[in-house]
């Protein structure tokens, strides 16, 4: 087992470094040139050279690949072009904010999904079933911004019962206002958020439950265990949902990466602080060295994520093996 | 995000920038409400933005959130009125000599940086020569060109040494002036590296308190400021990715100050806050426009481009896109400027019939599939413009339709900021494209349409003059423009320059839109200007507050 781990985390050191290369050569071959958007309209192209070559992209694009390389192998990501704030900071400053949005979101989508799937999958063709099999439609096909601006004019102007945006009261905090009055108003400020991507995403995790149950319960064993006059509790809970559970579980590890990923959708509605604002602020800007940290660390995270669920699928489902 | 990119890359653009500024010899305040009391001090205003500022360093920030900060932080040498002229700001007076080539500055003696360090004549100095720096990476170096030396015979006087007489200068030192003595550290190719661009220290009514990075800005009053105020104690920005959440916000009353509603939006929001907030139409110091190419088969006779001018409904964009909140632009000076040639310009009213006689007349002839030709060319025209404005899109469809039915084929192919920047106008390639150009208050527009400032022999852009436009009298005038120091003899050049650029047209001019600007009645001597709100050291809040 632990060969196989050494092996894999090896095998991850060419991949990543083929994913670098991929990703700086598509950043410098895209159209349109950090240069022309910080020079002056009308610089000159000497002026341009010259402002090329304070920011080190004169030289040819593999010496630039190679030094930025060396950098980040030193954990030094190197500054924006626009801001001339380093990378790192840029970016941690957003993560912890993308972060907990995420992460809340994981949660309710686990928390509510996983037993709606199983009631739906025990009550096949029920009228909750055919109810949650819509909403599942609607949360899909429903545009998150649509849904978002919905909830702000109703929830947030008209009944006034939420925030309408950001991540909490300016001024409002631990230290002025005490834990359990900051604990409410940021939770206010997270609900209308983590509600809209939560509908839109659950449909996913639900389904999946749904079928994975369905193929459990014709399973010899669970009749097998309905046959031994066990309790329908202990069938469902103690047979059939731990085995219809493997699949999701290793769903988890998949989804690790997007834990870190920003979403500017919901960004831009909720004025949330995150990382999905930033990196498309840089995508557009030509801001290189942002677009290129914030994509390694992305797959850094689904390489890493894929291995997880490899290792996730030893733990839950004893008849593999790795060696 | 969307929004607030188009505020980002459209500030790209932006030739000069000072919100906010200005001083005592504004006409008189028009406040909201009871302009008879007394100014208290306290209390707190909230703003709305939309996208988060970059930089605070006035001289290397382009975006129009970074300059909202900046010119409350910082102060200038001088700053311009509401009527976009210039009067003093850091500099208590100032001498130009006979020959206009030294322009002397008297400073102002008490004045002190935020971290309590003199301010003195050095600070200047340090400022201008970063700027005329080869190493310097911001957007002003062409603002300073004209000035070939900085002296400083004292602690308060600043000299400025001139190639030629130059009559903008003054309306180029608008731009803030940056501490010596925490920039000297780093070297000039360095400068956005300095911490003191993130946490700025300036000479400016309010000083910097935090920023949280996509959520908000907080400043606070300078109780040193060396004029009159401030009197709000707070000054908060809340950062919006979004304009229907922001106008949510504003009607919640998160929000006290919202510019630029949309125009969907304005009938709504004046029925809903007419009552509580002063609604201000805010005429933009630009316009919108389509450049045409001058040395184009189709576009180099003046005719057609007549033809074009008569033949677009510029009326009905301005009352279907824009909703009535704006006007048709006739040449390229704004209405708000004391040069505007106004009435005396041909107003080009909309009559397709005469466009068509223009274009016949021209010798583009209809063809049997409706398209007009000559010699053997269509009538097939390529316009470009940059993704994300929907105002400009539904604009350019009007001019689409209205150009098809001159018998014009048009393309309209939006094109992402960054790549319709290198590909097609840093290099000036281009048939014709749409955008829209934000002013600076003097006159003076030699970069826009002189020939020198069009594409050099090496084939080089090398103004803003991208059309190449070139008319022996109008770059004359535009010569002259630039030394005569007599502002009524200046009026009467620039009033002949837009007469010829009226007539001769290197652009179609559409328009300049005037969003309104809602502002809570709380908020007291408040001075409406050319710049919306101006001179906030002198609000106040009604009650301090309370």
């Amino acid at each position: 087992m632990l060969n196989y781990i050494g092996r894999r985390l090896i095998q991850m050191i060419p991949l990543l470094i083929g994913i670098s290369i991929l990703n700086f050569a598509i950043m410098h071959l895209a159209p349109g040139d950090p240069i022309d958007l910080l020079a002056e309209r009308n610089a000159t192209a000497e002026q341009k050279e010259r402002i090329k070559e304070l920011y080190g992209l004169n030289d040819p694009i593999h010496i630039q690949y190679l030094r930025w390389m060396q950098h980040v192998l030193k954990g030094d990501f190197g500054r924006s072009f626009v801001d001339g704030q380093p990378v790192m900071k840029s970016i941690l400053e957003r993560l912890p904010y993308t972060l907990y949005l995420n992460f809340l979101i994981m949660v309710v989508i686990y928390v509510v999904a996983i037993p709606v799937g199983i009631i739906s999958a025990l009550k096949q063709y029920s009228k909750f079933d055919h109810l949650m099999t819509s909403m599942a439609f609607l949360g899909q096909a429903v545009p998150s911004f649509w849904i978002g601006l919905i909830l702000i004019y109703f929830f947030g102007l008209k009944l006034d019962w939420l925030p309408i945006s950001g991540i909490g009261t300016i001024g409002l905090n631990v230290r002025t206002a005490g834990f359990w009055a900051t604990v409410v108003d940021r939770a206010a400020h997270v609900i209308m958020p983590v509600t809209v991507v939560a509908f839109g995403s659950m449909t996913g995790v639900a389904r999946y439950m749904r079928s994975s149950m369905l193929e459990v319960i014709r399973q010899d064993y669970v009749r097998t265990a309905r046959a031994k006059g066990l309790p329908e509790k202990v069938v469902i809970l103690k047979h059939a949902m731990r085995n219809a559970l493997l699949p999701i579980v290793t769903l988890l590890g998949a989804e690790l990466p997007l834990l870190f990923g920003g979403m500017v959708v919901i960004e831009s509605i909720f004025s949330w602080p995150g990382i999905g604002l930033l990196s498309i602020r840089a995508i557009f800007q030509r801001d290189y060295l942002i677009v290129m940290a914030i994509n390694m660390m992305g797959a850094t995270l689904m390489v890493l994520g894929n291995f997880l669920a490899d290792l996730l699928y030893v733990v839950v489902d004893p008849r593999i093996k790795y060696s | 995000m969307r929004k607030s990119l188009i505020m980002a890359l459209a500030s790209v653009m932006i030739l000069a920038l000072f919100l906010g500024a200005c001083g005592p010899e504004a006409p008189a305040p028009s406040g909201n409400g009871g302009g008879a009391d007394e100014p208290v001090k306290g209390g707190q205003i909230v703003f709305g933005m939309t996208g988060d500022p970059v930089i605070f360093n006035p001289i290397l920030s382009t975006d129009v959130p970074s300059g909202n900060i900046n010119s409350r932080v910082y102060s200038a040498l001088v700053r311009a009125n509401a009527n976009m002229e210039p009067i003093g700001d850091l500099a208590e007076s100032w001498t130009v000599s006979e020959d206009g080539l030294v322009w002397t500055f008297k400073l102002k003696d008490n004045v002190y940086w935020h971290d309590g360090t003199k301010f003195t004549s050095a600070d200047v100095k340090y400022t201008y020569d970063a700027i005329r720096h080869p190493d310097y990476l911001g957007i002003r170096a062409t603002d300073f060109k004209p000035i070939t030396k900085v002296e400083t015979p004292d602690d308060l006087t600043v000299e400025l040494y001139l190639d030629a007489p130059y009559a903008p200068i003054l309306s180029k030192l608008v731009i803030g002036i940056i501490p010596k003595h925490l920039f000297e550290t780093t070297e000039i190719g360095k400068m956005k590296e300095n911490p003191a661009n993130m946490e700025p220290i300036g000479t400016g009514p309010y000083k910097f308190v935090t920023w949280e990075k996509g959520q908000y800005i907080m400043l606070e009053a300078n109780e040193n400021y060396f004029g009159e105020g401030p009197y709000i104690d707070q000054i908060i920005w809340k950062f919006y990715g979004d304009n229907q959440v922001m106008l949510a916000a504003l009607e919640k009353g998160d929000i006290d100050y919202m510019g630029a509603i949309p125009p969907d939006d304005v009938a709504r929001i004046t029925e809903a806050l007419s009552e509580t907030h002063e609604i201000r139409p805010i005429t933009q110091n630009g316009y919108t426009y389509i450049g045409l190419k001058q040395t184009d088969p189709i576009f180099k006779d003046k005719l057609v481009r007549q033809a074009l001018m008569y033949g677009t409904n510029r009326k009905q964009i301005v009352d279907d896109v824009l909703m009535g909140h704006g006007e048709v632009v006739n040449a390229n000076l704004p209405r708000l400027s004391w040069a505007y040639a106004g009435d005396e310009l041909n107003p080009y009213e909309y009559n397709p019939e005469k466009a068509k006689e223009l274009l016949d007349e021209a010798g583009w002839k209809l063809g049997a599939d409706g398209i007009r030709e000559k010699d053997g060319n269509k009538m097939d025209v390529k316009l470009l413009t940059s993704t994300g404005n929907k105002i400009l899109e539904a604009a350019l469809l009007i001019t689409q339709q209205n150009w098809k039915d001159l018998g014009i084929n048009v393309t309209v192919e939006y094109i992402e900021w960054a790549v319709l920047c290198e590909q097609y106008l840093d290099v000036a390639k281009f048939q014709s494209y749409a955008l829209a150009w934000s002013l600076g208050i003097d006159p003076d527009f030699y970069l826009f349409f002189h020939s020198d400032a069009a594409v050099n022999e090496k084939g080089q852009l090398v103004g803003f003059n991208d059309v190449e436009f070139k008319n022996d009298r109008l770059d004359e005038l535009l010569e002259l423009g630039r030394t005569e120091m007599d502002k009524d003899t200046r009026k009467e050049i620039y009033v002949e320059a837009q007469k010829i650029v009226n007539e001769e047209l290197p652009y179609v001019f559409l328009y300049a839109n005037s969003s309104p600007a809602v502002m809570h009645k709380k908020v007291q001597g408040v001075t409406w200007g050319y710049a919306g709100p101006m001179f906030p050291e002198l609000w106040w809040i009604k009650d301090g507050g309370n």
